[in-house]
C-alpha cells in the first residue's frame, strides 16, 4: 500500500492561481469579453451604416418629394392655362355671336336659330341660345324648349352678368338630361342704350374633350371641379360628372393618403374668370422605378454591409479573444512554473539550513560517542559495559542514517561549483546503465535505447550528470517494482540536448505530478525514500541551466524529460 | 588504545564548534596525538607562527579569518603543516576545496573517525 507523505505541510505555499477550478471560472470572464467586444464592434460599425442609410433615404425621398411637386406645379400651371385659354376661346365666340348692335337682329324672326344653326356647323357643342333684354325677359330662343318670355332678373347670374358682362355657369343638368354649362354675355344696345344678354348653353362634353386634349400619361387623373366641389367632368378616381370632390377646394399641391394607403399628390388650381378649378392626380413616386431602385439598392448595400460587418466582426472578436486566451494561458503556465521554480528554490535553501544546523550537533554526537567507545575500550570491565557499547552502536547507526539525510539536505546549498567536462551524452547514460545493471537484472526490467546518433558532445559537469541519470533511472525502476521496460530517448534539439527516459510503470496522479520536485515528498513507503531525490536532481539540472519536466499517464507510465544545453550553463539560472 | 599511532604528531584542530574541537582534541590525545585547539581563523594563524604544526583539521566555517583563507595563507609556507579539511557543509562543498598543497584531504562531519586515522597514518606513515 503506497500512501502519499509529506514531513512538511507545503499546502499554503501553493498560490491561488495554481488551484484547481480557476479557469473554469475565467471561461465565463472570456465569454463576458468576447460579448462586450461583439457589442461594442457591433454599436460602432452599425450606428454609422444605419445613420448614414436612414439620412440617403430621408433626403432621397425629400429631394424626390420635391421634384416631384415642382413636376406637378408645372404641369399644373399647364394645365390651367391651357384651360383658360380653351374656355375663353369659347367665351369669344359667344361674344362673337352678341355683337353690340345685334340686338334687334337677333331677337327677330328666327335669326337666332340661323345664327346657332351657323355655328353649330363649325362648334357642334352649342345645345341652344337665348337671348333676354335689359329687364331679364327672354327675348328669343333657339333650342328644344320654349323658354320665350321667361323672366330671369331673379336669377343669381343673370345679375352677376349684368353687371361684369360675362358669367360661365358651373355644369347642370337644367331641364334637359345631360349635363352642360352656360356662358352668358351682357351688350349694350347703342341704339337703346339698353343692356341685353346672350346666353349659350353648351355641352359639358366638350370640357371633356378639352380636358382630354391636355391630359397626359404623366398624370395619373384630371379632372374639373367647381367652387363647391362638384365634379364637373368624370374622374378616375372620384366617378362621374356630379359626384363630389372629397377635398377642400384650395390652390396648391396637397399630399392625400387614401384609405387604402395608396399616397397621391394632388395640385388644384384655379381657372381664372370661370367658376372651377383643375384638379391634377398623380400617384406618389413611391410607386416609380427610380425610388423602387433605390431603396432596393439601399437595403442590398445596408444589408449586405450588416452581414458582412456581422461577419469580420464575429470572426475578429472570436481570433482576438482565443489571442488574449492563449496569452493568458502561456502567462499562466509560465508564471505557474516561475512559481514553481520559486518554491522549489526557496524550499531548498530551507533545506539546505536545516540541514547545516543538524549537521553541526550531529557531528559532535559522533565524536562524544567516540569518545565514549575510546574511553570504554580503555577502561576496565565493570557491570553494564557490554549494554553501554551496545547502546552506543545503535547511537552510531542512528547518526549515520541522520548523516545520510543531513547531506542530502546540504546538496541544496549552493555554494558547489560546476565543473565542466566535454563528453557523449549517450556514453554517460551507458555507464549510469551499469551501476544499475544488477539491480534491473533483479527486478527483470529490460531497456529500450533509442539514442541519437551524431549528437554534439555535452559540455557539462559529468559527475553532476551522473547523479541525475542515477537519481531518475532509479526512480524508474522504483516505479515499475517489477518486470517492466525503461525506454531513454536522445536527441538534440536546436541547443539543448533532450533526454527522455520513460518507464512502463504503473504511473502517477496530476496532484502527485504537481509536487514531485518538493523535497520530502514521496510516495514510497516509510523508510524507502527520503523525498530527496527528485527535488535535488531538479536543483541539479537547474544548476546545470537545464531543465526537466515530467509527464504521466495513470496506468501507462511516467516520462522525464531533462533538457541541457550543449554549451553548458551560461548562468545559474537558480541564481535569483 | 595500546597503539600510540599518534607518535606525537602536532595536530591543530581549527572550529568554532568548542564542544566538537574538544571532544575530537580527547579523542586523538588519548592516541598519542599532541593536539592544539584555537577556534577562529587568526587564533590558528597567531598560534602557527609560535608552534610549528604537523596536521591541520581546519574547518571552512570559522570566524575572522576564513578556512580556505587560512589555508591559502599558509600556501606558500615551507614549514606549513598539512591541511585536512573538515567541512560540516557536506558533500557539495567539496568541489570548492581544492586538493592542492598544503591541503590533502577533505571529510565531511559527522567525522569518520577510523578514516581520519587512516589518511594520518598514510600521510606521515606508521
Amino acid at each position: 500500500m503506497r500512501t502519499i507523505r509529506t514531513t512538511l505541510d507545503f499546502e499554503r505555499m501553493i498560490p491561488d492561481s495554481l488551484k484547481p477550478g480557476r479557469f473554469v471560472a475565467s471561461e465565463r470572464n472570456y465569454q463576458k469579453l468576447r460579448f462586450a467586444l461583439l457589442g461594442a464592434m457591433i454599436f460602432i460599425a452599425l450606428v454609422p451604416v444605419t445613420m448614414v442609410s436612414g439620412l440617403s433615404y430621408y433626403y432621397y425621398h425629400n429631394l424626390l418629394l420635391k421634384t416631384e411637386s415642382e413636376q406637378l406645379d408645372w404641369q399644373l400651371d399647364g394645365s390651367v392655362s391651357s384651360m383658360q385659354h380653351m374656355v375663353d376661346s369659347l367665351r369669344s365666340v359667344v361674344e362673337f355671336v352678341a355683337r353690340e348692335d345685334r340686338y334687334k337682329e337677333l331677337v327677330s324672326g328666327d335669326n337666332l336659330g340661323k345664327v346657332l344653326k351657323r355655328k353649330r356647323d363649325h362648334y357642334g357643342f352649342f345645345a341652344d341660345l337665348g337671348v333676354i333684354d335689359s329687364v331679364g325677359v327672354k327675348q328669343a330662343y333657339y333650342g328644344p324648349y320654349d323658354l320665350v318670355g321667361k323672366d330671369y332678373s331673379k336669377e343669381g347670374w343673370y345679375r352677376e352678368v349684368m353687371a361684369s358682362g360675362v358669367h360661365i355657369s358651373p355644369v347642370y343638368t337644367g331641364y334637359r338630361q345631360t349635363p352642360h354649362f352656360a356662358i352668358a354675355v351682357s351688350k349694350i344696345d347703342p341704339k337703346t342704350r339698353k343692356s341685353w344678354v346672350l346666353r349659350a348653353t353648351i355641352d359639358a362634353l366638350t370640357l371633356q374633350k378639352f380636358v382630354n386634349t391636355i391630359k397626359t400619361n404623366a398624370m395619373d387623373d384630371l379632372f374639373i371641379v367647381d367652387d363647391s366641389g362638384v365634379l364637373q367632368t368624370p374622374s378616375t378616381y372620384y366617378g362621374e360628372t356630379f359626384q363630389r370632390y372629397p377635398q377642400a377646394v384650395v390652390d396648391g399641391t396637397h399630399h392625400t393618403v387614401w384609405e387604402n394607403g395608396e399616397r397621391i399628390f394632388e395640385a388644384v388650381g384655379k381657372i381664372p374668370n370661370t367658376p372651377w378649378s383643375v384638379v391634377l392626380v398623380k400617384k406618389h413616386f413611391f410607386h416609380q422605378t427610380d425610388w423602387m431602385d433605390f431603396k432596393q439598392k439601399l437595403f442590398y448595400i445596408v444589408g449586405g454591409s450588416i452581414v458582412l460587418g456581422l461577419f469580420i466582426i464575429q470572426s475578429l472578436v472570436n481570433y482576438l479573444v482565443n489571442l488574449i486566451r492563449r496569452k493568458d494561458e502561456l502567462q499562466m503556465t509560465m508564471l505557474k512554473e516561475a512559481e514553481h521554480n520559486d518554491k522549489l528554490a526557496s524550499i531548498g535553501r530551507l533545506a539546505a539550513g536545516v540541514g547545516h544546523e543538524i549537521n553541526n550537533p550531529l557531528a559532535i554526537i559522533n565524536e562524544k560517542t567516540g569518545l565514549i567507545e575510546d574511553l570504554l575500550t580503555i577502561s576496565s570491565e565493570f557491570e553494564y559495559k557490554d549494554t553501554i557499547e551496545r547502546n552506543l552502536q545503535g547511537i552510531n547507526t542512528s547518526v549515520e542514517r541522520c548523516k545520510a539525510i543531513t547531506h542530502r539536505l546540504l546538496g541544496f546549498a549552493r555554494h558547489g561549483k560546476v565543473k565542466t567536462e566535454v563528453f557523449e551524452i549517450n556514453d554517460l547514460i551507458r555507464e549510469v546503465l551499469t551501476f544499475l545493471e544488477s539491480a534491473m537484472l533483479y527486478n527483470r526490467i529490460s531497456t529500450s535505447l533509442h539514442f541519437g546518433e551524431h549528437l554534439p558532445p555535452l559540455k557539462s559537469d559529468r559527475m553532476q550528470l551522473q547523479q541525475i541519470f542515477l537519481n531518475i533511472i532509479n526512480n524508474a525502476i522504483d516505479a515499475i517494482g517489477k518486470d517492466g521496460e525503461i525506454t531513454i530517448t536522445t536527441s538534440q534539439l536546436a541547443g539543448d540536448v533532450q533526454v527522455i527516459v520513460q518507464d512502463n510503470g504503473p504511473g502517477m496522479e496530476q496532484e502527485v505530478l504537481y509536487r514531485i520536485f518538493e523535497p520530502f515528498y514521496t510516495t514510497k513507503d516509510m523508510g524507502k525514500g527520503t523525498g530527496l531525490g527528485l527535488s535535488i536532481t531538479h536543483g541539479l539540472v537547474k544548476k546545470l541551466g537545464g531543465d526537466i519536466t515530467v509527464h504521466s499517464n495513470l496506468g501507462m507510465g511516467t516520462a522525464f524529460t531533462i533538457t541541457l544545453p550543449i554549451e553548458g550553463a551560461a548562468h545559474d539560472r537558480e541564481e535569483r | 588504545m595500546t597503539e600510540k599511532n599518534g607518535n606525537g604528531l602536532r595536530v591543530l584542530i581549527v572550529d568554532d564548534e568548542v564542544e566538537f574541537a574538544a571532544t575530537l582534541a580527547m579523542r586523538l590525545e588519548l592516541r598519542n596525538f599532541k593536539v592544539n585547539v584555537a577556534h577562529s581563523g587568526r587564533e590558528a594563524l597567531e598560534l602557527l607562527e609560535h608552534e610549528r604544526q604537523d596536521l591541520l583539521l581546519l574547518d571552512l566555517n570559522i570566524p575572522d579569518v576564513g578556512g580556505l583563507e587560512v589555508a591559502e595563507a599558509l600556501r606558500d609556507n615551507e614549514d606549513a603543516p598539512k591541511i585536512i579539511v573538515v567541512s560540516g557543509d557536506g558533500p557539495a562543498a567539496e568541489a570548492e576545496v581544492k586538493l592542492e598543497p598544503p591541503v590533502v584531504g577533505y571529510m565531511m562531519k559527522p567525522v569518520e573517525f577510523q578514516a581520519l586515522l587512516d589518511s594520518v597514518r598514510s600521510l606521515f606513515g606508521g
